[in-house]
């Protein structure tokens, strides 16, 4: 393709937006290709005479340059590894490799081209139908329907090729849109001395100007020139504003409540909060239906303008333009000026508007316009050839069908407005019968809309409405006093347009599609480009009885594919309406959802990193070696090697663990007791200061949710400790109960504040005695007692509890020093054979206890009663949280209870296997271990009621078979606590 | 032998930040200052001060001394304690220099909400601020040492609310969050509160957050100073800002 013979360059176009002077280079399917910088991957393609770039996604048809726009599926390639890129948009880099999708063994060569005459075959939702019986067929059917449809593929093993990054942008003024609506706005509300935001999904700003080569003059003080000369002026005054940023190449895929758009810049997503919104997003030009109408060389007429205009690429040789408006005449004129021969232009309209000077200009040149007329079908099999023209109303002998040769038809479809945003932002369409667009009516708060998408189609009024809607928007920010003249005199002047001497009417506005040939029975007319839907498809799922718009949508899947709908709605309401005899408005349109354009999920995902909490000892642990796991949003030491050894060091000499991820609470003031007594089932105001008392919190109908210890460390200030998981929730609870009776009740997390270790094991004592000056005798420092000290020079609160069955004490201290404590008690220790235990072995531990996990032994039915803590429940309190729900529960005996249980065998379960009597299931185990204190499996685990006895013998699943064990109520370990006391 | 009150001093304990260890990876310079290890710089304070000036800097404020007042009284206490300052309105900051009487230490008054108010101050002032605050009036107010529970770091320069932009909704434009104000909201998404007290001019937002987040934080906020043109500082480029 280098330096070929195939070389559709033009001259030097005045718009183009290439840099002749630099040239680049790019593979497409292994051969290369010359490019311009500014080039599009499509531009370049088709310059170098490369008319297929794909192929369709059911039928595996060839596929060519389309809309030009990024809006249809034509073009969707690989570039250097990434797939569904849309060339028409990609712009060319030195060394790109793009590749072609979905097609084997290449392009112009694809074997499943086959599926195009076994159409027959897969009709409108034949897999709701077909390969059903027998019942096997399907699972065959689906994977061979998987393995050839779809369009592009994800290279799983390689590297993201794109990090996005995320950032929030906020603006007074936010317009959509850099086409002459949007321009309009924006200076319009930055005149007012607001700050605005211009967002275009293209490179430049100046939308359709830019390749229309029209002369507006009419009003010069609204339009004069040609489209680029009207939109460079707009543009410099933009570029002038020192109110205006600029955005641009940049998709607004979804407007959310409260005006967020979410912008896709290049490796950016980019979340705009403006306190008013201008739409001025404009329309899609759409395709026309007739038989073959996706052969390449069929394009739309704003594809071959762009082709021209912006990249100097002759779009093919001889033309036929097939039009439903005005429009498409200044087209067909652009087309010729450019070497194009026009053999026809075809309007199925029976005249074009009176006085338009393309259609005279056209006829001065010899140039054919055969009004009344419509393509019936075109013939080709890689590229167009030739079309069949008709006269659409009445067909007569006087006008027979005629065949005329050429390599490019140019449609004109009409218009789609761009109204998603709109939907998106709560405002409704009404559909106009004439051309068949939404009418944007009832626009929420702060939102307004300007220019094509609001269904107007001349420049002027275009301008004016962008003006107006600019100023509203500003009024807005303001206050409503700002600038109310001058939004009076546009209005009013807007309202009279029409009327004013040198104003170019309104042309025509596009028609209904045009009803399919008998002959063909609508077959290969294509709708739904994206999805392969055909007239003949919409038909026959309508008579199928899918007449409702969503319905026949979801049944087709017509404007369910990478265009969303922006090529093919227009044509399925117009055709759904045709065909149930209903009106465009009473047919109604499908619903517009984020994202309006594909969006990479890489993207919305943004830069990779997680919340992640981190204990002070952190590093400390990473520097023993211990494997580290999530529980919840923190970083935990699973084990330092082997959890069995843990468990030992600490039954037999000492251990550490950092616990400083439990929850952590100040309850402050005079009426902190009070609000204590509320929340849990024990007393807490009658605690004596320097106590512990275990603390059980359960919610209205008495079902646990949470446990802890609370300490009173002076007299109205309590000191709270909770499960690593639920502080937030407990402290949002404690604050619920508190709010508005008028106590004096503060709570404070102080989680993070603190570092905190459990020290445990026979030589704990001695271990911490070379650190504090706290007297940890038995004598005075007793179970369940709190003391407040100095520990390896910081202060510390010291509470003495056992999680773990042994002599021990938590140690609090202040975060900072959490390091340095670690540090200075594993140095302590050394002499005794100090050890880190983690999580495991602690698991371990607190098992043999029968201390229960709240959420792993128990879950949201279970209560204080039927888990074997009715000791924490006291009745006898005035009231407090789940009183009554207890109670009922007290009264009624339980069903189920939580229970100790050992393996009579070797055999360990796992947490979560069901208790089994006679195959059936009774109970569950919700913690089991390998016990190296009794060299046994053994555990907790739900049983009935009935079997809650000790000695009970029970059968526990393992790998699918049931294993005897026995009940136990008492602690595997020290069941009289002796060792906590010592 | 038995450990007394005096001879606790021979543990010397060490009060690093959550970022310590992101510190030493960065590589540099830990001193001691007020009793904290600090970074001094990251390679050389010179170079980090010219960041500060024309692009950003970051730096791990986490030694400052912050304490959490609440209640109706709480404007009270605040008054008792700094009689001549100006208790701000909600979403407001009022700075006190030479706080407690000491010559460059100052403290930042933050009102939150109408009954909360942080006040966050030179790491020295912690022992003073503790003092002065407790309250044995009886009335219903509160306040509590959050020193060691909030890390912070002072997002300095330029280009600081670039950076903001990139992991906060906030609006931390000058027009929408001029000097001397204070907010709170997610910061990559998080929990934080921002005050922003400028220095020389230039813009200087605290932030804090959850200590428990301070690795996460820190690698977020490096990532998004790189994209911004900014870098780590130390305490010796910041201190020039402050002249």
């Amino acid at each position: 393709m280098a330096g070929d013979s195939h070389n559709q360059r033009l001259k030097p176009q005045p718009t183009e937006l290439i840099d002749r002077n630099k040239s680049l280079e790019f593979q497409f399917d292994g051969r290369r290709v010359n490019a311009h910088q500014g080039d599009t991957v499509a531009s370049a393609l088709h310059a170098a005479g490369v008319a297929i770039l794909s192929r369709g996604f059911k039928y595996h048809r060839p596929r060519g340059f389309l809309c030009g726009a990024g809006r249809c599926p034509n073009c969707l390639v690989n570039v250097d590894g990434v797939p569904n890129v849309r060339a028409c948009t990609q712009q060319v880099r030195q060394a790109m490799n793009v590749r072609h999708q979905n097609a084997w063994p290449s392009l112009n060569l694809d074997f499943l081209s086959v599926l195009d005459r076994l159409q027959w075959l897969m009709p409108v939702g034949f897999y709701y139908k077909a390969f059903h019986r027998p019942k096997f067929l399907w699972g065959l059917a689906q994977r061979v329907i998987r393995r050839v449809g779809g369009l592009g593929s994800v290279d799983i093993d390689a590297d993201p090729v794109t990090t996005y990054r995320h950032r929030y942008h906020h603006s007074d003024v936010a317009v959509v849109g850099g086409g002459p609506a949007g321009l309009a706005a924006a200076l319009g509300a930055a005149e007012q001395g607001v700050g605005v935001t211009l967002i275009d999904d293209q490179p430049e700003l100046g939308g359709h100007l830019l390749f229309n080569s029209k002369d507006f003059s009419g009003l010069p003080d609204l339009v004069d020139g040609s489209g680029p000369e009207v939109a460079s002026r707009l543009i410099q005054r933009v570029i002038e504003s020192a109110n205006i940023e600029v955005i641009a190449g940049a998709t607004v895929f979804a407007q959310y409540q409260d005006n967020l758009l979410t912008i896709l810049h290049g490796d950016e997503l980019v979340k705009v909060r403006a306190k008013s919104v201008v739409l001025a997003t404009g329309t899609y030009e759409v395709p026309l239906q007739f038989q073959n109408n996706d052969l390449p060389g069929i394009m739309l007429t704003t594809a071959a303008q762009r082709l021209i205009h912006l990249y100097g690429v002759k779009p093919g040789n001889t033309v036929v333009v097939a039009t439903v408006n005005d429009q498409a005449y200044q087209a067909a004129l652009d087309l010729l000026n450019a070497g194009v021969e026009v053999a026809a232009v075809v309007d199925v309209r029976p005249t074009y508007s009176h006085g338009l000077e393309a259609a005279t200009t056209l006829i001065s040149r010899g140039v054919p316009l055969l009004t009344g007329h419509a393509i019936t079908h075109a013939t080709g099999k890689k590229r167009v050839r030739a079309v069949v023209v008709a006269s659409v109303s009445p067909r007569s002998p006087d006008s027979p069908a005629r065949r005329i040769t050429c390599d490019l038809v140019c449609m004109a479809g009409g218009f789609q407005p761009a109204n998603a945003l709109l939907q998106h932002a709560g405002g409704s369409l009404d559909y106009d019968e004439k051309s068949g667009e939404g009418i944007p009516h009832d626009l929420p708060n702060g939102v307004y809309v300007a220019g094509e998408v609001t269904g107007v189609h001349d420049l002027a009024t275009a301008l004016l409405q962008g003006r107006l809607a600019g100023l509203e928007a500003a009024r807005l920010v303001s206050g409503p006093g700002s600038n109310q003249e001058e939004i009076g005199r546009v209005r009013q002047r807007l309202n009279g347009l029409e009327t004013e001497p040198g104003i170019i009417p309104s042309s025509p506005v596009s028609a209904p599609p045009v009803e399919a040939p008998t002959e063909s029975r609508g077959k290969k007319i294509f709708v739904c480009f994206c999805e392969d839907v055909t007239v003949k498809d919409i038909s026959q799922a309508i008579e199928e009885g899918f007449e409702d718009i969503q319905m026949l949508k979801r049944y087709s899947t017509a404007t369910m594919g990478p265009c969303q709908g922006k090529m093919c709605l227009k044509a399925l309401v117009g055709l759904c309406a045709q065909q149930t005899g209903r009106t465009i408005g009473d047919t109604g349109g499908t619903t517009a959802r984020p994202p309006v354009q594909p969006v990479p999920l890489a993207a919305l995902a943004g830069p990779s990193h997680m919340p992640v909490k981190r204990t002070p000892m952190d590093q400390n642990h990473r520097d023993l070696g211990a494997s580290m796991v999530d529980l919840g949003p923190w970083q935990r030491a699973h084990s330092y090697g082997s959890p069995q050894e843990e468990c030992l060091a600490v039954r037999q000499r000492v251990g550490i663990i950092d616990v400083t991820t439990l929850g952590k609470l100040e309850v402050t003031g005079r009426d902190a007791g009070a609000l204590l007594d509320k929340v849990y089932t024990h007393h807490f105001s009658n605690l004596r200061v320097g106590r512990i008392r275990y603390g059980l919190l359960c919610s209205d109908n008495g079902t646990i949710m949470d446990d802890g210890t609370v300490t009173k460390l002076a007299e109205d200030r309590y000191f709270v400790t909770t499960t690593t998981g639920n502080v937030d929730l407990i402290e949002e609870w404690f604050n619920w109960w508190q709010a508005g009776t008028g106590s004096c009740a503060h709570v404070t997390n102080v989680t993070s504040a603190y570092a905190a270790v459990n020290v445990a094991g026979p030589r704990a004592r001695d271990t911490l005695t070379k650190l504090t000056d706290v007297d940890l005798s038995a004598q005075s420092f007793r179970y369940m007692r709190s003391a407040q000290g100095a520990v390896a020079g910081v202060p510390a609160i010291l509470l003495r509890i056992g999680f773990v069955g042994e002599t021990g004490w938590e140690i609090h201290v202040p975060a900072e020093y959490g390091q340095h404590v670690w540090e200075t008690i594993m140095e302590a220790g050394r002499e005794f054979g100090i050890a880190p235990f983690g999580l495991e072995a602690q698991r371990i531990l607190r098992l043999e206890k029968m201390h229960v996990i709240v959420g792993q032994d128990t879950d949201a039915a279970s209560n204080p009663l039927d888990s074997g803590m009715d000791w924490v429940v006291r009745f006898d309190k005035e009231d407090f949280i789940g009183r009554e729900g207890l109670k009922l529960a007290s009264e009624q005996g339980p069903r189920n209870k939580l229970v100790g249980f050992i393996m009579q065998n070797w055999h360990v379960p796992e947490d979560g296997v069901p208790v089994v009597s006679g195959g059936k299931p009774i109970g569950k185990v919700t913690s089991a271990r390998f016990s190296p204190t009794m060299n046994k499996g053994f555990g907790l685990a739900w049983v009935p009621a009935e079997l809650a006895q000790d000695g009970t013998q029970i059968s526990v699943l393992v790998n699918g078979v049931p294993q005897p064990a026995q009940v136990a109520l008492q602690p595997f370990y020290d069941p009289e606590g002796e060792l906590l006391r010592q | 032998m038995s450990i007394t009150a005096q001879n606790q001093a021979q543990f010397n304990p060490i009060r690093r930040s959550a970022m310590h260890h992101k510190h030493l990876l960065l590589g540099a310079l830990m001193v001691e200052r007020d009793g904290w290890q600090q970074p001094a710089h990251f390679g050389s304070a010179e170079a980090e001060a010219k960041h500060l000036r024309e692009a950003l800097g970051i730096c791990d404020i986490s030694p400052r001394a912050k304490f959490v007042i609440k209640g109706d009284q709480a404007e009270q206490l605040v008054s008792r304690v700094f009689p001549t300052a100006l208790i701000p309105d909600v979403g407001e900051i009022s700075v006190e220099a030479h706080a407690g009487g000491i010559h460059g230490a100052n403290a930042a008054l933050c009102r939150l909400a109408q009954d909360e108010i942080i006040c966050v101050a030179t790491t020295g002032l912690a022992t003073w601020l503790a003092d002065g605050l407790k309250d044995d009036s009886g009335q219903c107010v509160h306040s509590l040492d959050i020193s060691s529970a909030l890390a912070g770091v002072s997002i300095a320069g330029p280009q600081a609310s670039h950076l903001l932009a990139m992991i906060s909704e906030l609006n931390t434009s000058d027009a929408a969050f001029p000097n001397l104000r204070c907010a709170q909201s997610k910061f990559a998404d998080i929990h934080g509160t921002l005050l922003r007290i400028d220095l020389s001019n230039l813009p200087n937002y605290q932030l804090y957050f959850g200590r428990e987040f301070g690795d996460y934080m820190w690698d977020a906020l490096v990532e998004a100073a790189e994209v911004c043109g900014g870098a780590p500082v130390g305490f010796e480029a910041m201190d020039q800002l402050q002249g």
